[in-house]
């Protein structure tokens, strides 16, 4: 198991290392081409690199290069071209995997709310809020809503017929290029909204994703958060399941508690997820890619990169993987 | 044993961060060790729903100064107190990362008038913790320094424990030094210890504070883990 986190700037590479944490996540968007381009992968994977650090995950493929593809409209035949080009470009810069998701409404919350532990702020998921306060819910950070909403209401059936056309160009292409394409499931996963179907809010759905196009080089970004949200879903299983299938490229660690249609994302000693059979589950099934700490409440007086929430959960993981296999057995 | 988070006093801000970090206990450095003074402190962290699990900072080279203390922790009802730990030299930027770390913490060396602190200590109803090689009192025990068998032979005596870790006679993280950590604090748990877990001080991290926020939610996000795995076990 790896430990990762995103980037966020020169003084976290080094906060960042210092923490003992050796891989980090990023992405790059589509050069002139459109396309991801080998050049501007190759040079930030040596940046990071000049820093002690590994880059093997793009999180995520800019939803720029495919949205028309997700969306199934005029031009996604183009688009589905820069797809696979950005593909044998991440295999030429030697990175392995690449996550991209399936989000048509992108991701969901509808509060950051002052009311975990000791105060500390979770954002939370509400559907009854979202239904009633759409732009809560696209909105959430004030940010501005997701940039490529769809115009018309999607079925469940057109969405999985847009990411099977996708699959059937860009599993080839992957497996050509020794890439992972990892799909992050639809968070928050709810299985409709706004008219539009999510369809990655299941067991169902992730093993249809893998299904869909079976490759050795297709599977999951497995988000605990996300699937840990899922109705009915026991996470751990779901680690044993897809992990012991080789299909989990990239992992999520974080921990949230309650499940669609309510959630709040806790600190990871608190959550519904058991995370020490969690840890356990990975080890187990051969887990050896990237896990990247993820998203996590607000504490008093951090900065805006939450240097001390994630300091929290990155101690938390190494001790937890420390432990088992120290006394673990 | 109960994870706890060494605070400085007046610093309402440390006992929201033990809170938000799932630490329900405090051990608290005080200087002003009057009566008034520890009602303050001991209200403050009531306050904060925590429990005031001790005192440290007891200047204890100064023996009339500590039995007044003492007495003053007593009649406040605060029951465990621990002397000043001292740093033996400089931090640089030597350690992970180029992490600023020093020489391990000590505790303060043998006292004199330690009889009568202990005197002190034993009429005021305060457990006192101090180095492991002093006898009569309870045991302050760093896991960083400590010998082999240490936790095994202080057994009962044990009144506070420190997490640590050391490299090459450095500071270290607590999950990158020489110390098996979880291997420790199995141990303290199988010879029934009951107190504080406190790690602390961190190593230095970039854009930290002074006190050490970043390092300590990590110290304590790691210990946590650790704990929680052995429960599990």
């Amino acid at each position: 198991m790896k430990i990762a986190l995103h980037d966020s700037g020169e003084e976290h590479l080094q906060f960042m290392r210092q923490l003992g944490v050796e891989y980090v996540v990023s992405a790059v968007g589509p050069g002139k081409s459109g396309a991801l381009e080998v050049a501007d992968l190759v040079q930030k994977k040596e940046y990071y690199a000049e820093r002690g650090l590994i880059w093997d995950v793009i999180e995520n493929l800019s939803p720029e290069i495919y949205y028309k593809v997700m969306l199934g409209v005029e031009g996604r035949e183009e688009q589905m071209d820069r797809v696979c080009e950005s593909i044998r470009a991440v295999g030429e810069a030697g990175i392995g995997v690449l996550q991209y998701q399936w989000m048509l409404l992108g991701g969901l919350r509808t509060e950051y709310s002052p009311t975990g532990r000791g105060g500390a702020r979770y954002p939370r998921f509400d559907m009854q809020v979202a239904e009633q306060m759409p732009a809560a819910a696209l909105d959430w950070l004030g940010g501005g809503v997701y940039p490529t909403l769809p115009d018309r209401p999607l079925s469940a059936e057109q969405v999985w017929d847009n990411l099977h056309y996708f699959l059937q160009r860009a599993v080839p292409a992957a497996e050509e290029a020794g890439v992972k394409l990892a799909a992050h499931p639809d968070d928050a996963p709810v299985p409709t909204y706004m008219g539009v179907a999510r369809i990655l809010v299941d067991w169902e759905g992730l093993q249809g994703c893998i299904h869909t196009v079976p490759s050795p080089n297709s599977g999951l970004g497995f988000c605990m958060g996300t699937i840990g949200t899922m109705a009915d879903m026991d996470v751990v299983a779901a680690i044993r399941h897809f992990g012991g299938m080789e299909r989990i490229f990239f992992a999520h660690f974080r921990n949230p508690r309650g499940q669609v249609p309510y959630f709040d994302e806790v600190f990871p000693d608190e959550g519904d997820i058991d995370m020490v059979q969690a840890v356990r589950a990975f080890a187990e099934v051969g887990f050896d890619g990237v896990i990247r700490i993820d998203h996590c409440p607000g504490v008093i007086g951090d900065n805006p990169s939450a240097d001390r929430s994630f300091a929290f959960q990155v101690g938390y993981l190494q001790g937890l993987v420390q432990a088992l296999e120290s006394v673990g057995t | 044993m109960n994870l706890a988070l060494c605070v400085e006093y007046g610093r309402d801000d440390q006992l929201i961060f033990a809170q938000q970090l799932g630490v329900g206990h405090v051990v608290m450095a005080v200087q002003r060790w009057d009566e008034a003074s520890l009602a303050y402190a001991k209200n403050r962290v009531e306050q904060a729903t925590l429990t005031l699990a001790g005192l440290e900072g007891l200047p204890l080279q100064d023996a009339e100064a500590a039995q007044a203390a003492l007495r003053a922790a007593g009649a406040n009802g605060i029951d465990l107190v621990a002397a000043v730990r001292q740093s033996v030299g400089d931090r640089e930027p030597v350690g992970r990362g180029g992490a600023l770390v020093g020489p391990p913490v000590r505790a303060s060396g043998d006292p004199p008038g330690l009889v009568r602190i202990l005197a002190a200590a034993d009429a005021s109803n305060v457990r006192l913790a101090l180095g492991a090689d002093m006898a009569g009192a309870g045991v302050d025990l760093d896991l960083a320094t400590m010998r082999e068998g240490d936790i095994a032979e202080c057994g009962e005596r044990l009144l506070i424990v420190r997490a640590g870790n050391v490299t090459a006679g450095r500071q270290a993280f607590l999950n990158g030094g020489e110390v098996d950590l979880p291997k420790a604090l199995l141990a303290l748990q199988r010879v029934g210890f009951a107190g504080p877990l406190c790690a602390g001080p961190p190593p230095g991290l970039v854009g930290d504070t002074e006190w050490g926020h970043k390092g300590r939610a990590y110290d304590l996000g790691y210990l946590r883990a650790i704990l929680q795995t052995i429960e599990a076990l």
